[in-house]
């Protein structure tokens, strides 16, 4: 939605859809209209290129640091309820519609004990433990890899060859949790759900390719060429205070 | 933070400036945006995706700007030509903000996407939780409210 307004045909992406894609949120049929539509695949490349250009602007390290920070206590006294309701077996009434996105929700321990909903680009530090909330508009079978600044590729779920059936709009805390090392540097959290149980192999080599193809910078990933329903979310992984 | 602005900074400054018209304005729309963002916490990541919740709170938020500003514009409108027809003046976009600060703001919202994001009827229901008729119904009446406004009768 540059001033320059955009001359897209009825059969391309919104750019809401493009934006879902740049944030690494969309799925299957989003790759491949961007494959087949050099309009769409145009305007991509302009929003990437925004995005690049945005953070280098002075205006916004200043607007960076001048907003607050989060006010943890209430959220995680909101969260400490949400996990213990869905550990318990009870979903929780949508309030609002979830057509179209997989919900990836990333749930810390911190080293004082304290339990929080993660917003993106938030500082961990190894030793911390986090968690997986899924919720996805189509049943289907998950998965959650990682990438990081080593860089490495990691399949956190499922555990060797098990499925991990997920059920339309109804949310899954992953069993366990994943105690982070010591690697520092942008990690960036990749979930899918897929219709048939995905092969951990393919989806590791798809990380990988889409690790490398963004130079083995995590926060420069783009999304993975699946069909499957995906959401992307980066942490960054400080020394320990 | 700065991962934040790294993954959504430049689509809700895109928009905001879009709507707004306004370089300044859209930088503080920014920085609203993502305080509000933090201040939500765990309910915003529940169950829509990050950008579908900050273009809801974008385009609510610049709205809620725009009407404040009604009075001021209550004095340039003596001054504003008048125009023929809805559909082309619609492409004017200084046109089209000054009409969404007129209209309620159910119409507003759906003008924002239909015409600055060039969303389909479909998404933006789904976006809105309403259904495809009723977006139509306001779109039509958006375009009702342009027209007289374009006609100079609700001034």
């Amino acid at each position: 939605m540059s001033e320059e307004r955009f001359q897209r045909s009825a059969d391309c992406l919104s750019d809401l859809a493009l934006d879902q894609h740049v944030a690494g949120e969309s799925d299957g049929a989003t790759l491949r209209h961007l494959a087949a539509c050099s309009v769409c695949a145009h305007r991509r490349d302009q929003l990437l290129d925004a995005q690049h250009d945005f953070m280098r602007a002075p205006w916004v390290q200043a607007s960076i640091d001048r907003t607050l920070p989060p006010r943890r206590w209430p959220y995680a006294l909101a969260m400490v309820a949400a996990v213990a309701v869905v550990a318990a077996g009870v979903s929780r009434t949508p309030t609002t519609r979830t057509k179209g996105a997989l919900g990836f929700e990333v749930v810390a321990k911190h080293r004082d004990g304290r339990v929080d909903s993660l917003l993106p680009g938030a500082k961990l530090s190894p030793g911390e433990a986090i968690r997986f909330r899924l919720k996805t508009p189509r049943a289907g079978y998950a998965a959650v890899l990682s990438a990081d600044a080593a860089p490495n590729v990691t399949v956190y779920y499922p555990h060797e060859a098990d499925a991990l059936r997920i059920e339309a709009h109804d949310p899954l805390l992953l069993d366990g949790s994943i105690t982070l090392d010591d690697t520092l540097g942008a990690e960036r959290l990749v979930a899918v759900v897929c219709d048939a149980p995905p092969s951990a192999a393919k989806l590791e080599r798809e990380v990988r390719a889409a690790l490398d193809a963004a130079g083995g910078d995590p926060a420069r990933m783009k999304p993975l060429g699946t069909d499957c329903l995906q959401s992307a979310f980066l942490i960054e992984k400080i020394a320990a205070p | 933070m700065e991962a934040l602005y790294r993954a959504h900074g430049s689509m809700v400054y895109r928009r905001a400036s879009a709507i707004l018209g306004n370089e300044a304005a859209a930088r503080d729309a920014v920085q609203e945006v993502f305080v509000r963002a933090l201040r939500s916490g765990v309910e915003i990541w529940d169950d829509v995706s990050p950008t579908t919740w900050l273009y809801r709170v974008t385009t609510n938020y610049c709205l809620n700007v725009t009407r404040n500003e009604r009075r001021r514009l209550e004095l340039l409108d003596l001054h504003h030509p008048r125009r023929e027809g809805t559909t082309n003046v619609l492409e004017d976009r200084v046109f089209l903000r000054e009409v969404m600060r007129r209209v309620p703001e159910d119409l507003a919202q759906v003008a924002v996407y239909y015409y600055l994001d060039q969303m389909k009827q479909s998404e933006i229901a789904d976006l809105l939780g309403v259904s495809r008729r009723t977006i139509g119904n306001r779109l039509e009446a958006f375009r009702e409210q342009a027209a007289r406004a374009a006609e100079g009768g609700s001034r």
